[in-house]
Order: structure tokens, then sequence, then C-alpha cells
């Protein structure tokens, strides 16, 4: 997965910094990519460096470094296009799942253990969509709310679009688990099946 | 076939259903079974009785009213060609102190065993005067043996005689009247009777039956009859061929509500089993073998059936040994000989295909849908019953077409054809009207109905009516059978009424007498002796009677035709307030009174077959040359009804015929006189004259035990027909029940309650009867009207059409036949348990 | 407490099949609850008993202060009538009505006037977005369209307990989303207490607190509480 394909795409938008940038990021791909400041700015150097991005401005601040805000080139727009346009890969994801390192040493005349771990995962990824239903839904609620508060056509194309594509990514969160957890039921039904 | 496996196994699961719709088949089959017994039964009663009074003659010489001249005999014997001539002589009468009527059989004992059939069981044949033959059952019944001396009483006073023997009912004439007959010779029946006359002469010839007919013509008066044994049951045949058509469409009523049953559970089983057909297709099963799959499935269920029907029907015959089956009585006023019931075993093949082939008839339909299917098929049954309804543009023009063709048949058959098949015409004629109009009907009352209902009976009203209105496959084809059952009971009990009314009416008019003398004769109807002229005076003087009416009762031959004639002594009779039921004409006795101009009124089957109408002229030969007797109008005969008669004025009569004779005297007694005991006294002081004391009261009930006979048959049946459809309504309503359980255990977890359910079941199913009864009341009133009016022009008998009470009546019974119907079913609907209900596939 | 079960016990099958072994669980008003567990667990049976549909061997049912135990069956169907707003797998609609009559048919068996409850259905045939299917028949709507008219039926009476059978089982995944949507909504807007009961974990994760039942007791809960997970 790209952080710099991500950043050519929130800037596309507008000329950002890099506190913007975190910001943005989190907004829509917090929830499934932790990304740190670090990254941002390291990712941005290399990007400038490459040409894709320019430094547009800086802003002068007490006590603190000056703000450098980014905007994308015209070859950035070529290459974020180009990216864009370029089929995916086909392979499955790989799995690297702890659990699987532990199953392989696993016990079988204790496998009340393993038993017990397949459930607190269970559990885990049971609360973990949980919680993103719940932002899904507070998303669309809140979503629904800024349309009716706004008579601007643009503007609600673009919070529609927001919530698209934050539901899409919430929605993939949610599979994934939900694979998961049918993985731990399938596995669980196995295991007990043995002894 | 490896898959009838299923079939098997689904009818074993839901046994209710499948017994519920059998039962319908099983009643069909029954009836099939059972009621050609009993027409058998009648049938071979009536040729029995043939055969036991005319034994082995080829010819019968049957008496008028007058009886045949003993002495003709032995011309009879000198004709040539004539074996054996043996003679009759009948009387009616009682044992002393008894009151059940006998039968007096008078026979020649030296030669009668020559041609009818005796079968001695104890004792000895008699010899002569003084001896008397009972059969088996009467000796039993009144605990007489051989040996005994017996006082009998006729209507001309009594005799006494001794037992010689005792006969074996099972066969020949000890078997006439259920063996309630005393053989004996010549000589006593003539004193019983009180005169010396025969009722017919039995002729048993060489081989040229007609030869010796016309030879006979010659040597005998023209006032009697030479004809064919077989011409005694005329009457009798022609009633049980009417009754036999009428029985029969019964029968097909029966059988129809049996393939409406199996329609209705082979339709539930399809739309249950759609799954498993959905399989058995993807795995390589054609449509055809589907369809047949059905299609045999029916057919088994109706093989079943018609198994279970033919036993029950077997049953049923036995069961009903000991009730008495009246025939209707022959010409001759002899009573029948009763044969024992019977099962008619030539019948059963046919009644065993009927039940199958209507089973697989009925499953057609379902089984073609079966095939039909495709194995994806959810909620497209509300589909199927919208199309169900909308096809209305082809219904109605069959409709249309079924209702011209039924016209035409009602309007174009000779009116005296079988009157029965024209109302076979006017069913199809009900039919048509209710199949055009069925699916207008349905749509209009699908908009009006439901929220009628909702608002007079709340939710299940709302769910009755919708299931009725919106889903009318299953209930329309038990809709129609009620509708045609509903119509024939009208029919069955207008009829009745109108025999009860015509009584009334007669009662009311005609037989207001207390008493009436008449001369002895054979039976209540028809005297042989006039009465003395002592006995006239007499009977005048007794200050107990208030008016004596006379009336002359004799038989007149023209050529082919033979007239009854009565001639009334109208002044006395008009004064007493008695009247005659007129028909046509105006009722006007002044022209009668008129000797100068003798006309007669007319009355009798006859009337209308052979066209006399007011205004005719008949001309008769008589003493005073011929005469034209002027026809002012037609009457109703309750006495003789398919007799022609001409009823005149007794003056009139006596200038024609220059004949004081008086056979009748009608009495009315003084408002405190007793009946009975006038009647005793008359009996003592009249003994030694030969003439009979009949209560009125007692001529009454003779004339309705006529009646009775046969519409005891019709009230048997209408019974049979209501037992029926509440049969059919009950399971019809099982069905539906069952094939909603899902929805009544979604409105029961909804909050209905069990009370709810119940009354949304009973009240689909007094709505159904409704409907039925919308097109079956005036469709009914039509009939019955459209009836009384041909069978009085045929018989001559008045109808009284339709009657308020009746119709009202039948609209009690059919509430109470929906009610108890659907008492099941909706108890089972308010009992189910809503779990199971709802996982109910 | 809306919804209190005391030690209840069950079984059919004249005791071959325990469903239910000394359940306890209470439900507060304005709860979201969602019951998972393998077939035959006894998810469905705890429905029906707090439906009044079923009575338990052992122990209490009291809904809204109802002890159902203690009511005559009568009464048990005129306090589900009033209480209780069910939505089956099987969208178990009568094929004869529209969505509309099907939609007011509680009240209707409540003894109502068809036109007095009219706006009420038209209104909630709105919430489900089905007004221009108000006058069709459930054979002319989609399986998604048909538990819609359930959902809607589910809340004429008003009921403060709504319980769902699994409410999607019948559905694709995008008309199984937009159903827990609204009735999530449901729950929030009008206070009513929700028990669902299911085996897709999607579905379930859209209520407040799951409760997973296994040979018939409760081996686990989930809840969210103010963003804070409590397991």
């Amino acid at each position: 997965m790209s952080v710099k394909h991500a950043l050519l795409g929130l800037l596309t938008e507008n000329p950002k910094h890099g506190y913007d940038l975190k910001r943005d990021f989190d907004d829509r791909l917090g929830d499934i990519w932790n990304l740190n400041y670090g990254q941002i700015y390291t990712t941005l150097e290399r990007l400038v460096r490459d040409g894709l991005v320019e430094l547009f401005d800086e802003v002068s601040q007490e006590d603190r470094p000056d703000k450098k805000i980014y905007r994308i080139t015209s070859s950035g727009r070529n290459e974020l296009r180009h990216w864009l346009v370029q089929p995916l890969k086909h392979e499955p994801r790989t799995l690297r799942d702890e659990l699987f390192l532990k199953l392989l040493f696993i016990d079988l005349t204790d496998p009340e253990l393993i038993l017990q771990q397949i459930r607190e995962q269970h559990s885990v990824y049971m609360a973990h969509m949980m919680q993103l239903t719940n932002r899904k839904y507070q998303i669309d609620g809140s979503a629904r709310r800024a349309i009716e508060n706004t008579h601007d056509d643009t503007e609600r194309r673009r919070i529609e679009r927001n919530r698209l594509v934050s539901l899409v990514v919430l929605d993939a969160a949610l599979f994934h688990a939900e694979a998961d957890i049918r993985w731990l039921k399938h596995s669980e039904a196995r295991i007990k099946e043995l002894v | 076939m490896i898959f009838q496996w299923t079939g098997w196994r689904h009818l074993r699961h839901h046994w209710i259903r499948t017994v519920l719709s059998i039962l319908g088949i099983v009643m069909g089959v029954t009836a099939f079974t059972f009621v050609p017994s009993i027409s058998r039964t009648m049938r071979s009663s009536a040729s029995i009785t043939l055969d036991d009074i005319a034994g082995r003659a080829d010819i019968e010489i049957r008496a008028d009213q007058n009886g045949i001249d003993p002495a003709l005999v032995e011309s009879v014997r000198d004709v040539e060609g004539v074996e054996l001539a043996v003679p009759l002589s009948n009387g009616i009468g009682r044992l002393a102190e008894d009151h059940d009527l006998l039968v007096f059989f008078g026979i020649d004992p030296a030669i009668d065993r020559q041609v009818r059939t005796y079968k001695l069981t104890e004792g000895d044949f008699i010899a002569g005067a003084g001896e008397v033959l009972l059969p088996r059952t009467l000796a039993d019944d009144k605990d007489i043996s051989v040996g005994d001396r017996l006082t009998l009483g006729g209507f001309t006073g009594s005799h006494e005689a001794v037992v010689s023997g005792i006969l074996d009912d099972s066969a020949g004439v000890a078997r006439l009247n259920g063996g309630y007959l005393i053989v004996m010779g010549l000589s006593d029946a003539y004193q019983l009777r009180g005169a010396e006359s025969l009722d017919s002469i039995a002729i048993v010839t060489g081989g040229d039956t007609a030869r010796v007919k016309d030879s006979l013509a010659t040597v005998m008066p023209d006032e009697v009859e030479i004809g064919d044994p077989s011409g005694r049951n005329r009457a009798a045949e022609q009633l049980l061929d009417a009754l036999d058509i009428q029985m029969s469409m019964i029968n097909l009523l029966v059988l129809a509500l049996g393939a409406m049953l199996i329609y209705n559970t082979m339709s539930v089983s399809v739309t249950q089993r759609r799954k498993e057909i959905g399989v058995l297709r993807s795995m390589g099963v054609s449509r055809r073998q589907i369809q047949r799959m059905f299609v045999m499935e029916a057919g088994a269920l109706g093989a079943i059936g018609s198994a279970l029907g033919i036993v029950l029907g077997i049953i049923v015959v036995y069961a009903s040994r000991n009730l008495p089956v009246l025939p209707p009585s022959n010409t001759a006023n002899l009573p029948q000989s009763t044969a024992q019931l019977d099962v008619a075993y030539g019948v059963l093949p046919i009644a065993f295909m009927a039940g199958t082939l209507t089973s697989v008839v009925a499953g057609y339909l379902p089984a073609r849908y079966a095939s039909r299917l495709e194995p994806v098929e959810s909620m497209r049954l509300s589909q199927a019953e919208r199309d169900f309804v909308s096809h209305s543009r082809q219904r109605i023009v069959i409709g249309l077409v079924i209702v011209l063709v039924s016209l035409v048949g009602v309007f174009s058959l000779p009116r005296t054809l079988e009157y029965f098949a024209i109302n076979t015409n006017l069913i199809y004629l009900m039919l048509g009207a209710a199949i055009a109009l069925f699916g207008p009907a349905l749509i209009g009352l699908g908009r009006i109905l439901p929220p009628v209902m909702n608002r007079l009976f709340g939710a299940p009203g709302l769910i009755a009516a919708d299931n009725l209105t919106k889903r009318p496959r299953r209930v329309v084809v038990t809709g129609a059978m009620l509708m045609v059952g509903l119509w024939m009971a009208l029919l069955a009990t207008g009829s009745n009424f109108g025999y009860t009314a015509f009584m009334e009416e007669w009662q009311a008019n005609e037989n207001i007498w207390d008493l009436t003398v008449m001369g002895a004769g054979t039976s209540y109807f028809t005297p042989i002796v006039s009465i003395p002229p002592e006995v006239i005076e007499d009977a005048n003087t007794r200050p107990e009677v208030a008016a004596a009416v006379m009336e002359r009762y004799t038989t007149h031959t023209e050529g082919e035709t033979t007239y009854y004639i009565r001639a009334i002594d109208f002044n006395a009779y008009l004064a007493k307030g008695a009247r005659l039921i007129w028909n046509e004409g105006e009722e006007d006795y002044t022209a009668l009174q008129n000797a100068d101009k003798p006309s007669v009124v007319v009355t009798g089957m006859s009337v209308v077959i052979d066209g006399i109408t007011t205004g005719a002229t008949i001309t008769v030969n008589t003493p005073s040359g011929e005469v034209d007797f002027v026809v002012v109008g037609t009457v109703y005969g309750a006495l003789a009804p398919d007799q022609l008669t001409l009823v005149m004025d007794l003056g009139t009569y006596r200038q024609v015929w220059h004949d004081n004779r008086v056979d009748r005297l009608m009495i009315a007694l003084e408002p405190e006189a007793s009946t009975a005991e006038v009647r005793r006294d008359m009996q003592r002081d009249y003994a030694v004259y030969s003439v009979a004391i009949v209560d009125n009261a007692d001529m009454q009930a003779a004339f309705i035990e006529r009646f009775n006979s046969i519409t005891s048959v019709s009230r048997l049946m209408t019974a049979l027909l209501v037992v029926i459809l509440i049969g059919g309504l009950t399971s019809t309503m099982f069905i539906l029940v069952y094939d909603r359980r899902r929805d009544l255990g979604m409105l029961r977890a909804l909050g209905m309650v069990r009370r709810q359910i119940v009354s949304s079941v009973i009240l689909e199913a007094l709505l159904l009867v409704g409907v039925a009864v919308l097109f079956a009341v005036p469709g009914g009133i039509f009939t019955v009207t459209y009836n009384s009016s041909f069978v009085h022009d045929m018989i001559g008998i008045k109808y009284a059409g339709v009657q308020a009470n009746h119709v009202l009546m039948t609209l009690v019974v059919v509430l109470v036949v929906a009610l108890v119907a659907s008492f099941t079913p909706a108890r089972t609907a308010g009992r189910m348990d809503v779990l199971q209900a709802l996982r109910y596939e | 407490m809306t919804v209190q079960l005391h030690n209840v016990s069950h079984e059919y099958n004249y005791g071959k099949v325990q469903a239910l072994r000394g359940i306890n669980l209470d439900i507060r008003a304005g709860q979201f609850v969602a019951i998972m567990g393998a077939s035959g667990s006894g998810k469905s049976t705890l429905l029906h008993l707090i439906a009044g549909l079923t009575q338990p061997r052992d122990g209490d049912v009291i809904v809204l202060g109802h002890h159902l135990g203690k009511l005559s069956d009568n009464d048990l169907t005129l306090f589900r009538r009033r209480n209780i707003g069910l939505i089956f797998q099987a969208f178990n609609l009568l094929p004869t009505m529209t969505a509309l009559e099907n939609v007011m048919l509680p009240l209707i068996i409540d003894g109502k006037s068809k036109r007095e409850i009219r706006a009420r259905g038209e209104h909630l045939l709105r919430l489900v977005q089905l007004t221009d299917r108000m006058d069709h028949r459930p054979d002319e709507l989609s399986g998604g369209q048909q538990q819609r008219v359930a959902i809607a039926r589910a809340l004429m009476n008003e009921a403060p307990v709504l319980l769902a059978d699994e409410p999607t089982g019948n559905l694709d995944s995008k008309s199984g989303e937009d159903i827990l949507y609204l009735l999530r909504e449901l729950v929030e807007r009008e206070n009513r207490t929700m028990v669902m009961v299911t085996h897709d974990p999607r579905a379930a994760a859209y209520a407040d607190r799951i409760i997973t039942l296994s040979d018939g007791q409760i081996s686990e809960e989930l809840g969210i509480v103010a963003e804070v997970m409590v397991s």
C-alpha cells in the first residue's frame, strides 16, 4: 500500500501542510491504517525530491518550525492518474496472523488453551465490528444532517462522496472481520472434532 | 415408479386431510350403491306383485268399477285358445277387534294354484267356503294358528272362517300387502265384499295371445279391459322412472362434491410439494411424468374411496332392510308386495368406476398445474388466484353460451316429456348464469364485502371476506356444489309442500264431510255396489245428520276411452259449503245444474294429454242417445287424479242415464254429534246392507299415504342431501384452515385472540353459503314456480308453488348447515398452537 | 427494566432437547440487543418466550412489568397485541392484502377502523421508503420490500418492545444493511427496546449488546456503553 499515492490524492483537492494531511488521512482511512507524522514527512520529502510535489508556501509561527504548505505538481497529477487506472494485483493478500503461529505449536493433549485463545479472539473481533458499525452509523447520521443544512450542490456532492468513501472503507474492514470470525468458528469446530 | 413413494408418504403424513378428501367419493359411491338398490327393489317389488297376482297368466281381464259377472268365466273358458281361466275377487277388511287393514283374496281353490303360487308350510290348502289361508307374517303377528276360528269384517259386516293352513310369504300370493292378506274361497269373498263380482280373470293361453284377445273382446262386455298383466304397472313404472332420474341427479351431485374435495386436496398437496416437484424436475423427471404422478394419486384416492363407498353402501342396504320401502301403488289399487331390500350387485362395478374416474378427472387440473411449476415459485399463488378471477371475458362467454343452450332446451322440449329432463336444463341455466357472472361478481364482492364485513364484525369479518373473495379457487367449486345442492333441496321441499298444500285445500273445500256411506267395493275410492234407497232415507232422518249429499260414481267406456263419472247433487253439496277445486273456467255451478244444457267439468291427467279445454264438447253415448256435454271448466281431483273424470250434476246424470242409483252419501253431522258413535250406529243398523261407513279422516289418511310413499323418498333424499352438504362444506373448511395455517399462526402472533380466529372461520362458511344462497334462492324460486305450472298441467294436481315460509325454512336450514359444518374446523383453527403453525410448510 | 428473565429453562420434544437452561437476562428500555448462537442453541425460543408465544418450563418471564406466566392465553394475546412488535424471518404477510392493509393489520385486529389508522399506516410505509408501493400485493414486492412492510407492520401498534427473528436472513447483503440501519434508527430515535436474533455477525454488530447462547446458556456478552467496550 502506497503512502505516496495517498498523499498525492489528498493534495489534489488543495495545497495542504503536514498537519492537514494527517488529519485528512485519519478522517478517511484512520480506522484501517495508522499513519504517523514521521511517515508523512518522510514521504513528502521523497515526493518533493521526485518532483511530484512542490513547496507552495511557508508560514512562520512563533515557537514553532515554519509550517510548510505543499502543492501537487502536474507530473504529480500524472503520476496519480497513472496509478489510479493501473489494474490491481490479483494475488490474495498474505495472511500473517499470530494465531497461525500459535497453531503450529498446538499441544493436542491440551486443546483447551487454543480454544480459549480462539474464543477471546472472537470476542475481540466482534467488539471491533460493533465499533466499526457504530462508526458507520455515526458517519451516515452526520452526513445526512450536514446535507440537510446546506443548499450548495457542490458541497452536497462533496459530503456524499466522502460519506461513500468512508462507508466503503468501513465495510471492507467489517467484511474482513466477519471473514476472520467465520474462520475462527470453523477452526473451533475442527479442533473440537479432533478432540 | 420410485417417486410414487413421495406421494404415499405425503398422504400418510397428512392423513386427516386425506381422509377428508376421500369422504366425498365415499359418500358418492355409497349413494351410487344404495340408491339403485332401492330403485331396483321397488321395481322388482312392482314386478313381483305383478307375478304374484297374475302368476302364469298371459292375458288378464280386468274389471272396471262395476266388476265382472262371475258367469262370464264360463264364456271365457269356451273361447278357443284359452287353456285356463282363473277368477279373482278382492276386498279390504279387518279381523274383528283389530285395526290393521287386510286384503281378502278370493279365489277358486280348485284351479287357482295352476296359475298363482302358494307355498304351504303348515296345514292344508283351502277346500271351499269357510276356510282361509294366512301368510306366516300375519299369523305370527296376530298369534293365529292352524285350526283357529276367525271373525272377518269387510265393508258389509262380518263372516266366520277357520284357518286351514299357513303360507310361506317368501313367494307368491302370500307376499302381497306385506303378508297382510287372507286367502279364501270366492263365495266367502263375495259375502265380505257384498257383491258377487270379480276383479279379474287371469288367462293362460296356448300361445296365440293376440287372437285370443280378439276373441275375448267379442265375449266380454265393453267395460272390461283385456290386456297384458304388465299393463297394471304402467303408472307405477312411470313414477319409478321419474324417481330414478331424480335419484341419479342426486347421485351425480354427490359424486361431483367428491370430485371437488379431491380437487381441493390435490391443489393443496401440489402447493405443499413445490420443492419436491422442483427437485424431481431437476433430476430429469419430465413434466408428463409429474402430471401422471399426481393424476394417479388422485385415482388412487378415488379407488380407495370407491372401495370404501361400496362397502359402506352394502352395509347401509342391509341396515335399511327393516325400514319399510313403500312403492307407489298400481292402477288396480292393489297393495304391493314388498321385496326384501337387496344390493343391486350389477351396479357395483359401475359405482367403482364412477368414483375412480371422477377422482381422476378432478385431479387432472392440479396435476397439470404441478407439471407446469418452475423449480422456483414463491408467492406466485396470488398471481394464479388473480388470473383465476380476471379471465372474466372468457368465462362470461362460456357462461352465456351455456345459458342460451339451456334456455333453448327449456322452452323447446315438449311439455309432456319427463319434466326432470327440463329440470336438468334449468340446472345448466343456473350454472351457466353463475359461471358468466362469477368473475365480475367476485371482483365486485371483493371490493364491497371486506370493508362491510370489517365494519360489522371487525378483524374476523375482514379476514373471512378477504379469504373468500381474493382466494376464490378453493371455494368456488364448493360454492357451485352448495348452490346446486340448495337448489335441489328447494325443489324437493317445494314439491313436498305442494302436495301438502293441495291436501289442505282439498280438505278445506271438498272433504268437509264427517262420514261417507258408500257401496261396497275394493277400496275407499271405488264402490261397486250402490247404496239401497232405504239406507239413504234412514240416513236423512237421523237427528245427528245435518245433511246427506248423494253422489253417483261409476265408469263409462266409450270405444277406447274410459271415463269416470261423478254425479253430485250440487244443490245439497253447495248448500253445506263444499266446493270443487277449480282450475280453468269460472267457478259457476249454475251451468252445471242446468239440466237442459248438459255440462260437465273435467279433471284428470288426460285433460292435458287429450287437450280437452273449457268450451270443448265431449260426446257420450248414453241410454238417451248421443249427448254432447259442454265442458265448462276443469277442476283438480284428489280421488283419481290419473283418470279422466266427468263431474256433473246428479240431476243431469239421472235425466240422461235414467239411473237413480247412488253410490256415495256424503254426510255432515250436527256439531255436537260424535263421529265415532254415529258411525258405529250406522254400521250396526246397516249391517245387513252391502254398504261401508267410512270416517272421512281415514279417507284422508289413505289419500295422504298414496303420496307419502313418493314424498317420503323425496324427503329422505333431501335429508341425505343436507347431510352431504354439511360433510362437503366441513371438509372444505378443514382444507382451507390447513391451507392457511401459516397465516392463522401469524395473525395469532400479531395479537388475534382464539375467539376471533374461530369467528373468522365460521364467518367464512356463512359467507360462502350466503353467496350460494344468493344464486340458489332466485333460481330455486324460479324453477319451483315453473315446475308448479308444468306439473299442474301434467298431472292435474295443483301445486302451491313457492311459499314464503318454505323459503324461510330453507334459509334456516342453510344457516344451520353452515354453522354445523364450520364448527369443528373453526374450533381446530382456534386451538392451533401458534409456533407449530408458523413452522408449517 | 423492560424485559426480565429469571432462571428460565425451556425444553421441547418432551425433555429430549434442552433449549434453555437457567437463563438470567435483563434488558433495559432503549437497548438494542442481539442474540447469537449456533442453530439449535435456543435463540428463537428466547424470543418466543419474550413474545409470550410459549411458556417456559421453569423460571419467570417478565415483560414491561407483566409476569407472562400468570396471564391467560387470551390476556397473553392481548398483551402481545399492544406491547410487542414482531418481525419474522419469513415475512408472513397476508398475500391477499395490499402492503398498506398488511401494515394496518395489527390495529384492525384491535378493532380500529381503517379510516382511523390509514394515516399512520401511510406514515410508516413512508418511513420504510415504500410510499410508491402501498397498494401492491406481497407477490409484487421484492424480498427487501416485503421485509420493510413487515417492519412497518411491527411498528403499527407503537409497541415499546420489538422482536426480530433473523430479519435479514432472506435478504441480500445490501437490503439487509438498509433494514438494520432502519432498525437501529428506530431504537435510537424512539427509545424502543429491540431484541434481535441473528447468526450473522455483521447484523449483530448493529446492536448495543450481543448475547451469545451456547448449549442453552449465555456463554458470552459484549456491549458498547458510551463507546467503551465492556466484555
